[in-house]
């Protein structure tokens, strides 16, 4: 028999977490195979092109509800990298400490959000994010900015031992702020939804505040806003950067692979000259030979391809998290200054500057602000326009999400996004005729697609494997600022774990998640 | 808007390798950017990109070069390398007929996935080994030192007697010519070892960049997605000890 080729670590699936695991696994020395069933990068945080996306949505129709999908008359299908994990990413997190340790930042490019608008009474506001805004908003009167900016250095400090939130951790935060800090109604949807970015009114105070002291730290790293954007397609353009990092370091990298078989090596190897730790063959269609590894590192969706793997134990139905999505493009570049109250310029911005495209900005629907809206939760829409380069120029893509709570009964995600995106379109001025607020014509939808996911809620559930020589990444979670950091956190452990049964010894000290970076290696200076 | 016109413009273009595997595509960019790399550094183990100056009487091109890092090896090649690649250098072995085949698939693999806009120059490298002139192209490359050429550890490299030379060659240079005429693609047989063809690739390719375009596209703010253009405007650096110093020139 052929001994194939050996490898220290297969990694299954090239979503973030497992990317990013194999990126650091090779850094540290390791010999890492990775494969995908998929013929593109990035598993279920992938950026596709529109005819990806919709055969996409034919094959996951039969695991989710709610899935569809329209081809209006979009460009070519390859001017598009659409997400199918949308995300906003905190400036300061996990996911950018590893973007910067692995130097996998120097593949991407990143743009800081430019406007948050969240929509209250009717109408989209800007969402006041620091002192400054504060200080300038027209909507809040003097009483009502003296008591956002008590809570706000409430939140930005060490909250735990707080006299308020003593007894009220896990107290909805929409309740903690009304009894605490007596907000009005149409602050505590601010602070709760557009700040915090909770999801559902049930969302608890220390976790919102936790997060929501995150995002407000991370203000003014890169910029006024807290959050980046990746451009060309986001999550999956990095997962993409972090495969690309561990081919550097030696990695070998097979797409569009079919996984005929995971065989445990038998336990006494008939050929003396095999190594005698290998503990699985991989017989790929793709490869000549079989392989072999001693450990492998799978995406919970591989799961059902390895030996002695009991999959349904993690199954915890009652804490699901389930979330909708709409990926919708627009045939229009949309102005900076839609969004705002009247459709004029925010109040600095002089007459003088030219007026510019939207590329990188949120909206937030509150739970029950849109009068025509029935979402149970907050529904959001990150804006990508052209500046973020993943569709044609003169377009624009528009994500919605909306997480939903298990009992929710859902029968098309188009049909629950339906009048929020009705609402986005009538507040949009398009870029071409920035002057003519009243142009009664919407803007084209050229493609439109909705679907459904499951995933793990915010803590990661426990690895309840049989097999002591596989490491799962369990799925991300939805929330769209928070799932680039839960990939980089997971993937962490998941280095830790890997070494740990790989035996590397590390009596030494603990190996680094990214050693340090060769300044030299790519960059050159005399 | 005429305001940065005098000044010699300084600009940043991508540059991806393709080719199959052992037919020197990063010796190839070794000898281009060899005053850069360390002598003991294994070639395509641990570089992101390769940079380079290259100047062009009032204009200098900064290539950031790009290695298939082996992912091509099982056509798995991510969307992201092709992205906004201004140039790209096809590399063939001219005593491997299959790798002009090869090179081929890949030219047409680039059409189908790069920039339109893209300059694609096609080099038949290992020339040295099919020359039936023993001495190693004089005076091209002022820094001929030996020792990392032939760092993707490629066979048969060693020289070989002028006149069984000459008969290793597989693919004769009239018609990678013709081919490269028909498909549009800039032509150079080079040779990594010594050195021939190589600095003239690059300066060609250089020549060929569409400069003022990328310039004008960046200048014009955040209308420049997908040009390849950078947005000097809202893009954040998010390493700032990772930005791009001034580097030396040897062509």
């Amino acid at each position: 028999m052929d001994t194939g080729s050996a490898f220290d670590v297969v990694v299954l699936g090239t979503g973030l977490t497992e990317s990013i695991s194999a990126a650091a696994l090779a850094k540290a020395g390791l010999s890492v195979l990775q494969v995908d069933t998929n013929s593109y990068y990035g598993s279920n945080e992938a950026c596709l092109t529109t005819k990806e996306l919709l055969s996409w949505l034919e094959t996951s129709s039969s695991e989710f509800v709610g899935c569809s999908g329209q081809e209006l008359g979009a460009s070519s299908s390859r001017s598009y990298a659409l997400s199918l994990a949308p995300s906003i990413i905190p400036a300061t997190g996990p996911l950018i400490s590893s973007l910067i340790g692995s130097g996998v930042s120097r593949y991407g490019e990143f743009k800081l959000m430019q406007k948050l608008s969240v929509f209250l009474d009717g109408k989209f506001r800007k969402v006041p994010g620091n002192k400054e805004d504060i200080f300038k908003s027209k909507d809040l009167s003097l009483i009502d900015k003296r008591k956002l900016m008590r809570f706000l250095t409430f939140a930005m400090g060490d909250f735990e031992n707080a006299e308020e939130l003593k007894g009220q951790e896990s107290t909805p935060f929409v309740q903690f702020l009304k009894n605490a800090f007596l907000l009005t109604d149409a602050l505590i949807k601010t602070i709760a939804y557009a700040l915090a970015l909770n999801t559902l009114a049930t969302d608890q105070t220390l976790d919102s505040l936790k997060r929501l002291r995150t995002f407000l730290r991370s203000s003014g790293k890169y910029g006024p806003s807290p959050f980046l954007v990746g451009l060309f397609g986001g999550l999956g353009e990095l997962s993409q950067g972090f495969c690309r990092s561990c081919a550097v370091s030696g990695g070998t990298y097979m797409l569009n692979q079919g996984i005929e078989s995971i065989a445990p090596s038998s336990s006494q190897p008939s050929n003396p000259s095999e190594n005698a730790r290998n503990s699985f063959r991989l017989t790929l269609s793709g490869a000549p030979e079989t392989m072999a590894c001693k450990l492998i590192v799978s995406s919970r969706d591989f799961s059902r391809y390895l030996p002695n793997t009991d999959v349904e134990s993690t199954q915890g139905s009652s804490e699901q998290e389930i979330t909708a999505y709409g990926i919708v493009v627009l045939k229009t570049s949309i102005s900076l200054n839609s969004f705002s109250d009247d459709g004029t310029p925010d109040e600095e911005s002089s007459s003088d500057e030219p007026e510019k495209i939207i590329d990188a900005g949120m909206l937030v629907f509150p739970p029950g602000e849109l009068v025509a809206g029935n979402a149970p939760g907050a529904v959001n829409v990150l804006i990508n326009g052209e500046g973020v380069s993943s569709c044609p120029r003169g377009e624009t893509v528009l994500y919605f999400t909306s997480r939903l709570p298990p009992e929710f009964a859902l029968d098309f995600a188009e049909h629950l996004f339906a009048s929020y995106l009705d609402a986005t379109l009538s507040a949009i001025i398009p870029w071409q005729n920035p002057n003519k607020a009243e142009d009664p014509t919407l803007p084209d939808v050229i493609f439109k697609a909705f679907y459904t996911r499951r995933a793990s809620p915010y803590p990661s559930t426990t690895d309840r494997l049989h097999d002591e020589n596989v490491v799962l990444c369990e799925p991300l979670t939805s929330h769209i600022a928070l799932n680039g950091d839960d990939a980089a956190k997971k993937a962490e452990m998941v280095f830790r774990t890997a070494l740990k049964k790989l035996g590397v010894d590390e009596s030494d000290g603990r190996l680094p998640f990214w050693p340090p970076l060769d300044i030299d290696g790519d960059d050159d200076d005399d | 808007m005429a305001e940065a016109a005098a000044a010699p413009a300084s600009v940043q273009v991508k540059l991806v390798l393709l080719g199959e595997a052992a037919v020197g595509k990063s010796s190839v960019v070794l000898r281009f950017v060899q005053n850069e790399f360390q002598e003991n550094k294994e070639p395509t183990i641990g570089a992101a990109f390769l940079t380079q100056k290259c100047r062009l009487e009032d204009r200098v091109l900064r290539y950031e070069i790009w290695d298939t890092a082996g992912q091509e090896r099982f056509h798995s090649l991510a969307p992201m390398y092709y992205r906004n690649a201004q140039a790209a250098v096809v590399v063939y072995d001219v005593t491997k007929a299959v790798s002009l085949d090869k090179a081929k698939s890949w030219v047409k693999e680039l059409q189908r996935q790069a920039n339109p806009n893209i300059v694609i120059a096609l080099a038949g490298n290992k020339v040295d080994l099919v020359n039936s002139t023993s001495s190693p192209a004089a005076g091209v490359s002022s820094d001929a030192e030996d020792e990392p050429d032939d760092a993707t550890a490629t066979p048969n490299e060693s020289s070989t007697g002028a006149a069984e030379s000459e008969s290793l060659r597989q693919v004769p240079r009239e018609e990678a010519q013709a081919y490269a005429t028909e498909a549009g693609l800039l032509f150079f047989e080079t040779s990594a070892k010594t050195g021939e063809g190589v600095v003239e690739l690059f300066t060609e390719i250089a020549k060929k960049i569409p400069i003022e375009h990328i310039l004008a596209s960046s200048r014009t703010g955040n209308r420049n997605a997908g040009s390849g253009g950078r947005n000097q405007d809202q893009g954040v650096t998010l390493d700032a000890n990772s930005a791009k110093r001034a580097d030396a020139c040897n062509c």
